[in-house]
Formats: C-alpha cells, structure tokens, sequence
C-alpha cells in the first residue's frame, strides 16, 4: 500500500472511525488510541480487502467495530458487552451497505409515527422497552405489543427479510 | 409472549444497521432519528416547564424566578 493510498484512507475514514469510537469511549485518549490501532491494522490487511464482497466503508467498519470489541474484552473482561456488539460477533458485510441504511429509512418513515418512535428509541438509543414505555407514556404491555407489530412491518418491508 | 426466531432475527439485523449507522451517518436515516429524537427532547422539556404550571393552570413566571433562586 503505497503512502497516497494510506493518507487517502485516512482521510477519508478518520472522522467516522473517532466519531464510531468517542460514542462508545468515554475518555478521549482512548479512544484516539484505539483509532490509531484501527488504521495501523487498516494499512497492515489492505491487501486482503476484496472490493468484490464488500465496499471500503463497511470493511472499515468491520475493523473498526472489532478492534473496539477486542478493547473492551482487554479492559473489561467481567462486564458484559454493550448489547449491540455482543449479539453473533460476525458481521454479515452484505447487509451493511449504505443501501440498507436507506431502506431502513424509508421502513421506518412508512410506519406509524408511534412505531417509529418505538424502534428508533430500542435500537438506535439501545433503551429498554420499560423505559421506551415510560418515555411514550404507555404501559410496558401495550409497548410490547406494538413492538411485535413494528417488528413484523419492518420484516415485511425490508427486503431479503 | 415469546420472541419467534424472525423477531429474534429482525431484531439482530436492527442492532446491527443501527450500529453501523452510527459509524456511517446516512443522512436518510440519521433524519429519522432526529426527527424522533427532537420530538422526545420536546416532550421532556414540556413535562418540565408542567412543574411551573400553577394549580389554577397557568404558568406562575414568579414561582419559576423563586426556585431558580432557592437553587442558587
């Protein structure tokens, strides 16, 4: 990889990456550290990328996404992972495309409002369905309810669901 | 109620997106969540200001100015 290519990359990914990492860290330093071990494995495997499998965003990600999931296991052995990375630690590249993420925009924009709301505050602002209950002003029940029912329209609109 | 395996499923794949939306920032999607987002930051700061609404049911602006100064 030649030093136009690195510098390219870097460019291109270092805002996403920090902003990826300062979500999830809460001390600055570490999270510029942990930024640095991702690009350093970056320009290392850039060989191994295959454009044909996925686009140079997601294979980011994917390092990026897994160097902090190696953090985590280093520093905090005892505690459970944060809910959205410890679920099957494979990332399926295919579904995590710019293009899904449109999809899901325009689901999401299809529902309901209150369906909306709902898995928007579940999974985007990872809360649970009591608090999603009490933020919506609904009882916990009525809130698993539509839940179910938002889970089953967005099954049904996304495709290859 | 139990979870199927396609709720299970669904829900793994939402997990999934969202994390790497908050890695990509499509801005489709980004306006989504904003706009939900904006409506619960409303929503607080509505049942906030309910506490300086006085029992005769309006708001008590000499009220508000005494506990903002009690707080000091």
């Amino acid at each position: 990889m030649t030093a136009e290519q690195q510098e390219k990359i870097y460019l291109a990914f270092h805002g996403k990456v920090m902003g990826y990492l300062c979500a999830r860290i809460n001390r600055r330093a570490d999270a510029e550290d942990l930024c640095s071990e991702v690009f350093e494995k970056i320009f290392r495997r850039f060989d191994q990328y295959d454009r044909t499998k996925s686009s140079i965003s997601t294979w980011v990600f994917t390092i990026t996404r897994n160097t902090l999931i190696d953090h985590y296991r280093r520093t905090k052995p005892q505690e459970e992972l944060d809910e959205n990375l410890s679920d099957d630690s494979e990332i399926d590249e295919g579904l995590l495309q710019n293009e899904s993420l449109e999809e899901l925009a325009a689901a999401l924009r299809s529902m309901p409002e209150e369906l909306r709301d709902l898995i928007v505050l579940r999974y985007y602002d990872n809360r649970p369905l009591t608090e999603v209950a009490e933020m919506m002003g609904m009882s916990y029940g009525a809130v698993k309810l539509r839940h179910q029912k938002a889970l089953g329209m967005l099954k049904r609109a996304l495709s290859d669901g | 109620m139990n979870r199927t395996g396609g709720q299970i499923q669904m829900e793994n794949r939402l997990k999934k997106l969202f994390d790497f939306q908050r890695f990509e920032g499509n801005a489709s999607l980004q306006s989504v969540i904003d706009d939900v987002h904006a409506r619960y930051a409303r929503k607080e700061l509505s049942l906030e200001d309910m506490e300086w609404v006085s029992a005769a049911g309006y708001n008590d602006p000499e009220k508000k100015r005494l506990k903002l100064e009690e707080g000091k």
